[in-house]
């Protein structure tokens, strides 16, 4: 078990060329709301981010990010309004509480803590949504692609997949 | 720790018979003479197999949920009994149809340390003073020091009698000055986030996902686990070590704050996954972050299910 980072073997060329898998979760009245406003301001950002809109940062599941962590993303971030701020009051509250103990459970069990990440992003917060995607592509650029957690193998198998492209 | 048949089966005899409680959970000899297995006696007959030792580290908390409305009386450890106070906090067992029968202990033994110095199936166990006697399969007597096979979760424990039985077995147990969490923790955690790795993965490649651990623990009783939903799929139980890893990372998610760190899983596992390296940081964690041990005061909040509005804006950017 070594941590070989991915791009010590290839070429400087594969390096640029592999970017990042990051899935979003991003709740609908404030972080989604400023990535939004990135978007409408053309703000400029890395294309890692895949987004996944949830009502509130209190309805993201532990799960979720394990699951996303499991079918291979590369990153994983969740991203509510500030505390204080809750479209429903108190959502971001218990978020605060779980993910922290899901932050530090995954650093625990040596998952890279650049691949989970946490933020408030208010719904005015264009920029610094672009910013967190910048800097966090940057961060796991620099760890390579997700290997700890990956599932290897494949839940159908390639014969029957392949048949059933065929038929 | 005395061996307390009699008292006990005193106890439970009148118990049943007077009425007062409908069902003995208790424990008995199984197969494994170093384990005991669980006992439910509805009948007075059924109490001569009632024991209670070293061996009998069952969490009988487990049970008590599935007795709904009757009263049951259950021999009770210090750790049993803060994880039927979480149930009590849950709303999951009502008090007033409990009866504790509370047994001081001075620790369980953990069969598989036994086996390690051993290699050799054992057909007995009895115990003299501080020492084990094993009598193997092969007719061979051994002699073991106690101190040395009892469960880890054991040598942090700070439970020894428990304190609202409703009647106690035996004389009460001097709580020894024990750190309270597992130092091995503090040494992984020190560790490089490789060797945590390494640990992790070592652990997770012995798991079956056999359940047995979620199985045995008290705190988990959904009527749905997750683990066994298929709307939606959270878990594929493949022998790739991801599902394992899903698996343990959500219960553990699941159990924070609610774990009591009794042991009971990690002595049910077939495989020994040191499944209390885990529980043990997330009791930590708790206790560090929120001020919080499960099952201690019924009074206090559960930690998740709840929050302060100062709490740390840690790890949010």
């Amino acid at each position: 078990m070594n941590e070989t980072q991915h791009n010590t073997d290839s070429s400087a060329d594969t390096e640029e060329k592999w970017n990042p898998k990051i899935v979003a979760f991003l709740c609908n009245w404030c972080s989604y709301a400023g990535a939004d406003l990135a978007g409408v301001s053309r703000i400029q950002y890395p294309a890692t981010v895949r987004v996944v809109r949830v009502p509130c940062s209190g309805r993201v599941n532990p799960l979720f990010v394990l699951r996303a962590l499991q079918q291979g993303a590369d990153g994983v971030l969740v991203a509510g309004c500030h505390p204080g701020d809750c479209h429903y009051l108190t959502g971001n509250y218990f978020a605060r509480r779980r993910f922290l103990i899901l932050a530090r459970l995954l650093d625990f069990c040596g998952i890279e803590p650049e691949r989970v990440q946490f933020a408030w992003v208010s719904a005015s917060e264009g920029q610094k949504f672009a910013e967190l995607i910048r800097a966090m592509t940057a961060e796991i650029k620099a760890l390579g692609p997700a290997q700890r957690m990956v599932r290897k193998i494949a839940l159908v198998p390639p014969e029957v997949s392949q048949a059933l492209e065929t038929e | 720790m005395k061996s307390d048949r009699t008292e006990l089966q005193q106890l439970a005899h009148q118990l049943l018979e007077s009425g007062q409680a409908e069902v003995v959970l208790g424990h008995t000899r199984g197969s494994d003479p170093l384990t005991a297995v669980p006992l439910f006696a509805a009948r007075p007959e059924q109490l001569e197999a009632l024991v209670y030792d070293f061996t009998c580290g069952f969490n009988l908390a487990r049970f008590v949920r599935r007795f709904e409305n009757r009263r049951v009386a259950v021999v009770t450890k210090g750790c049993d009994e803060r994880s039927l106070i979480g149930l009590i906090q849950e709303k999951q067992i009502r008090r007033e149809l409990l009866i504790v029968i509370g047994v001081p202990c001075a620790g369980v033994i953990d069969p598989r340390l036994v086996r390690l110095h051993l290699r050799e199936q054992v057909v007995r166990v009895s115990r003299t003073g501080e020492e084990l006697e094993v009598v193997l399969a092969s007719g061979d007597k051994r002699t073991l020091p106690l101190t040395d096979l009892i469960h880890r979760a054991c040598r942090v424990c700070r439970v020894r009698n428990p304190r609202f039985a409703d009647y106690l077995i035996g004389e009460q147990i001097t709580q020894p000055a024990v750190s309270e969490f597992d130092p091995e923790i503090e040494n992984l955690a020190a560790a490089s986030r490789s060797r945590r790795w390494v640990q992790f993965r070592r652990e997770m490649d012995k798991c079956i996902l056999c359940l047995a651990c979620r199985n045995v623990c008290p705190a988990c009783y959904c009527s749905t686990c997750f683990a066994e939903s298929s709307q939606p799929r959270w878990l594929t139980r493949t022998s790739d070590v991801s599902d394992a890893m899903f698996f343990h990372l959500s219960r553990l998610m699941h159990l924070a704050g609610r774990c009591t760190g009794c042991g009971a899983c990690e002595r049910a596992c077939p495989m020994g996954v040191r499944l209390g390296l885990y529980t043990e940081r997330l009791r930590k964690d708790v206790k560090e972050l929120f001020g919080f041990e499960a099952g201690v005061d019924p009074a206090v909040e559960q930690p998740f299910a709840c929050f302060r509005l100062d709490d740390t804006n840690k790890v949010f950017r």
